[in-house]
């Protein structure tokens, strides 16, 4: 299980991206519809300004089971080994074992 | 003469049999899924999240009724839970309040106590014939430090009173506490692994004592299914006749 800790971090990630989205989504499109070069650096230095934690790349997407940050599947929220287990219970519907 | 020993291959070594999941297996056929909904890319894990969260609920408060399965479906927001216990009768409790505990318990794990939620409670036929059950039972002996040669042996018998065709009990770990662990398992009847029409109910099973963690397995089977419409050959002892169904709905 990953550290209490990193999915902490994470969760708190995903509230401030909550937060300031539609403030970066303004910015982002009044910076596109910009054409001066001055006003575009404007805005840009506004966009930097906001807290880096706000950016949604920063999000990992971690399995909601044990919190692993690599080999999840957006699917099903989960990571390679949790799939497999809950896949082998008959957990996951409509999910069967490929053979053709 | 000298003879050549081939080199020895590092490959070979690693690769150990292994055996899948008997109900992972039948999931198409023999066995049915536990969780049965249609959902949206976007909203599957969402549900998935959802079912899990109810699972453990349910485990965790009703582990004293012995339920064997849950079985969750999904029809445009409403959402139908059903149990399958030994003890129907621990489980709704006085005029149907352990119902209404599970539904309001349900309710606070939503965070929506305006869904629709039906919960069925179905009493399990033969209840020493049912992997999970037996299972629990032979997990509680070996937490009440009960030596796990006469807990596999009470299993056995009553799976075999149940008219089962075929059992396998696999326990490892510290055995009666030894230092050294090792794992056992006896086998009774049939228990073809390979055949995929065979009903196998298969359970897996922790018992955490102070010697340290025993995995308990259990595969039983019951029979094999020949044509869709009558599954099961009927096999020996009848069971005692009680009321079966027992449901509420909202």
């Amino acid at each position: 299980m990953a550290k209490k800790s990193m999915i902490a971090r994470d969760v708190k990630r995903k509230k401030m991206v909550e937060r300031f989205a539609a403030k970066r989504s303004a910015l982002k499109t009044a910076f596109e519809s910009a054409n001066d070069p001055m006003e575009r650096l404007e805005i840009h230095r506004k966009i930097q300004a906001l807290p880096r934690n706000s950016a949604p790349n920063r999000i990992r997407n971690r399995c909601w089971a044990t919190g692993k940050p690599r080999g999840t599947y957006r699917d099903f929220g989960l990571c390679r080994n949790q799939l497999r287990e809950r896949a082998h219970k008959g957990e996951l519907p409509g999910v069967m074992k490929s053979s053709w | 003469m000298w003879q050549l020993k081939p080199k020895l291959n590092t490959e070979d070594i690693e690769l150990m049999g292994h055996k899948i999941n008997p109900t992972g297996l039948r999931l198409g056929i023999t066995q049915e899924h536990r969780s049965h909904w249609y959902a949206p890319t976007k909203s599957y894990p969402t549900l998935l999240r959802e079912d899990d969260m109810i699972r453990n609920f349910i485990n965790d408060k009703y582990s004293a009724a012995g339920v064997s399965d849950v079985l969750i479906s999904r029809k445009a927001d409403q959402l139908e839970v059903e149990l399958k216990t030994a003890r129907p009768g621990v489980l709704v409790g006085r005029q149907g309040s352990g119902i209404d505990d599970l539904r309001n318990g349900i309710h606070k794990i939503l965070k929506d106590p305006n869904r629709q939620v039906r919960i069925n409670v179905v009493e399990v036929e033969r209840a020493d014939a049912d992997a999970y059950l037996l299972a629990e039972y032979i997990a509680q002996q070996l937490e009440k430090r009960m030596a796990f040669r006469r807990a596999i042996r009470m299993a056995t018998q009553r799976a075999q009173r149940a008219g089962v065709l075929g059992l396998k009990i696999q326990v490892s770990g510290r055995l009666n506490g030894a230092e050294i662990a090792r794992t056992e398992w006896t086998r009774e009847g049939r228990v073809p692994l390979h055949t995929l029409r065979a009903d196998i109910d298969y359970a897996t099973k922790i018992a955490s004592t102070t010697y340290g963690v025993l995995g308990i397995k259990v595969w039983v089977f019951k029979g094999e299914v020949i044509s869709k419409e009558n599954r099961h050959t009927p096999t020996g002892v009848n069971p005692r006749r009680r009321a079966n169904r027992r449901s509420n709905e909202e």
